[in-house]
């Protein structure tokens, strides 16, 4: 039975999109069969950060009659299979969200995963996203107002029966001024199922089109996302240490080539 | 630190104003806020939870060391200083973002241990806190002597001094062997063999106390396990202010030769009873979400949100008012055409996902001349309806100016006879 997973916010800009990718291209190296869906129809960057920009039928196209799911699916990276929304205003226009439901149906075929992009809001795109999913991770980051739109987020996918699995907290920083783990636990009332810490290799990998659990592997971000995925279909994760060589050192064993 | 500069209650030059008079005045009034004191470049900060220090900073110098710096710049003239109130709301949030510069719990709890023993000793005594006196115990590692020196003595002297006398008193009474410099200074208030006892008690707060600095457990948090360790630094933190708050009372008590025993306990209870409350981290949620101006949605307010998502903002009272409207709106156009001589508009809505409907437009073609007649139907019909289409698109648009591709949800019928 396919899981539509939906990750959603409230606020923009906490880090949604580059956690689905991700999450996305990590559950499909667990071998899950994995689609990952911008429904960020208005706002669409899923993929900008997957380097797919360009693809002629996108989730707009489907939404507006013009093109069936099938055209718009793309294999990204592992094999995950991405529907861009399309970044074009004039695609947005004709798009009908009553056909979301139609085509999610349709998506869920031959999946295990279906991971939702939720834009951000409460308008009716993203209860849209939020109404379509058997289940909800909540992403905010450790700062008040990011909090507060979860915890809207958290009351109106609660009333439309999705099952919430937790908080994903993106961009945590050793910062006093930051709520801490159990502040944002007690707050959301839902337990925090993973920690990503700020790192400034995640906009570089966005800025190359490729996602961070691919690019770097080693890094902090890459073993919370590996590991969130892992405890999503029941793996064990064991966290790749990063190199302990020193600059030098690796510099040696280059010129020596013992890499 | 980090504290809301707004406008202060008070501003005076340091050779205006004695900063141990004020310190009393706040502590009389159980002031809520913080002290500013610029000198030149440099500024120092105190803040005050019910007239009682509990963080400062002054330039780079935090905690006690910083209340040296501030008594010392309070010597010269031209150091300003400023008093600014806050809300009793504030104080809580303000330490806990300012908890760098919170006083260990340690020197605390030894610093409301002095009350009563001041008071029992010389009751006319400020109460408040001297900053010469607490920079003095600043290393508490291998200070517990100093600070215990100082907490006998009153007077101000150095740790050195102290270990010196400590280890002449080591020396006089060899009965008792330790390395602790604690136990010493407490085989040195206590001639005879009894209050070994209460010096195995110290014994035991020692180590407690040298692992307990409040300041670093809160501090030592890390991503990767990041629940466990808060939770578990938050346990620590709990453990060593259970500890801090009891032990040092102990040994305090001890050293200050009041009396052993039964009395100590008292005192002790007294002593807790008398501590202003401590800031907690608020962990209950309703107290988080008071911290941090959070509230919960109603549920009429979420009510309302998932309808905008059904499709069911327009009320069916709503819908026959627009039928209405652009009924009137639809036939007031068509009736401004010259070739028009009657016509009748029904508007039909439906608001199941989205607003749409059927218009049906009923027309009397007022002058159809005879060659018209001669010639049948003309082109003149069919221009006629296209131009009373766009007659009732353009009203529908703007109707809805904010959603003008409605019009595509429309069905227009019209009939001209």
């Amino acid at each position: 039975m396919t899981r539509v997973i939906t990750i959603a916010s409230g606020k923009g800009g906490v880090g949604k999109t580059t956690i689905t990718a991700n999450l996305g291209v990590a559950l499909s190296t667990y071998g899950e069969r994995t689609v990952v869906l911008d429904a960020d129809i208005a706002m669409a960057n899923l993929e900008l950060i997957l380097g797919m920009e360009g693809k002629s039928v996108t989730l707009h196209e489907v939404l507006a009659g013009e093109a069936s799911i099938e055209d718009a699916i793309y294999e990204g990276p592992s094999g995950v299979r991405i529907v861009p929304a399309g970044i074009s205003l004039e695609g947005l226009r004709n798009v009908k969200l009553d056909r979301l439901e139609e085509t999610l149906s349709r998506l869920i075929e031959d999946t295990d995963i279906l991971l939702i992009d939720a834009p951000a809001g409460l308008e009716k795109d993203a209860l849209a996203a939020l109404a379509a999913a058997d289940e909800l991770i909540l992403v905010t980051t450790p700062e008040v107002p990011s909090i507060s739109d979860a915890l809207k987020t958290k009351i109106i996918a609660t009333k439309l029966g999705v099952t919430i699995l937790g908080v994903v907290i993106n961009r945590e920083q050793h910062d006093k001024t930051f709520l801490t783990v159990d502040e944002i636990e007690t707050i959301l009332e839902v337990p925090v199922i993973s920690v990503i810490p700020d790192d400034p290799e995640v906009s570089r990998s966005a800025a190359f089109g490729e996602p961070i659990v691919i690019k770097n592997p080693k890094s902090q971000v890459t073993n919370s996302i590996m590991k969130l995925a892992a405890d999503l279909v029941g793996e064990q994760y064991h966290p790749i240490e990063p190199d302990k060589k020193g600059v030098i050192t690796k510099l040696i064993d280059g010129l020596m080539g013992r890499r | 630190m980090e504290l809301p500069i707004t406008k202060p209650s008070q501003v005076s030059y340091a050779d205006e104003l004695e900063l141990s008079e004020l310190l009393e005045k706040l502590m009389e009034k159980e002031h809520n806020g913080f002290i500013r004191v610029t000198h030149g470049s440099e500024e120092g900060y105190i803040l005050f939870k019910y007239g009682i220090q509990v963080a400062a900073s002054y330039d780079l110098h935090l905690k006690h060391d910083a209340l040296e710096k501030i008594n010392s710049v309070m010597k010269k003239t031209d150091t300003l200083i400023e008093v600014f109130d806050l809300k009793k709301t504030q104080i809580d949030y303000l330490i806990d973002l300012n908890k760098v510069y919170k006083f260990d719990l340690t020197k605390k709890s030894n610093k409301t241990t002095e009350k009563p023993s001041e008071m029992i000793k010389n009751p006319s005594e400020d109460e408040y806190f001297n900053p010469k006196m607490a920079s003095y115990r600043e290393p508490l590692s291998n200070g517990y002597t100093a600070e215990k020196a100082d907490d006998q003595s009153e007077v101000k002297t150095t740790p050195e001094t102290n270990s010196v006398d400590i280890n002449r008193d080591i020396e006089e009474n060899n009965s008792i062997k330790s390395d602790s410099s604690v136990e010493e200074s407490t085989e040195n208030n206590n001639d005879d063999l009894k209050p070994i006892e209460s010096t195995s008690k110290i014994k035991t707060s020692v180590p407690n106390q040298n692992n307990g600095d409040v300041g670093v457990n809160l501090d030592s948090k890390t991503v990767p396990n990041l629940k466990n360790e808060t939770s578990k630094a938050k346990a620590t933190e709990k453990s060593t202010e259970i500890e801090n708050s009891e032990k040092p009372i102990k040994s305090e008590d001890d050293s200050s030769q009041i009396s052993p025993g039964k009395e100590i306990t008292s005192e002790e209870e007294l002593i807790l009873e008398e501590e202003p409350p401590e800031p907690q981290i608020p962990m209950d949620r309703a107290d988080l979400m008071k911290k941090y101006g959070l509230k919960d949605i109603e549920d009429e307010e979420v009510d309302k949100v998932i309808e905008t998502y059904k499709g069911g903002e327009v009320s069916i009272e709503d819908l026959e008012k627009i039928e209405l409207t652009l009924m009137n709106k639809i036939k007031k156009s068509v009736m401004g055409i010259n070739k028009i001589g009657g016509t009748e508009v029904m508007v039909f809505l439906d608001n199941t996902n989205e607003l749409s409907g059927k218009i049906n437009i009923i027309c009397e073609y007022a002058s159809k001349g005879i060659f018209s007649r001669i010639m049948g139907d003309s082109k003149d019909i069919q221009n006629l309806k296209f131009h009373i289409s766009e007659i009732v698109e353009m009203e529908i648009r703007k109707s809805f100016r904010e959603y003008p591709q409605i019009v595509d949800n429309f069905e227009i019928n019209i009939d001209i006879n």
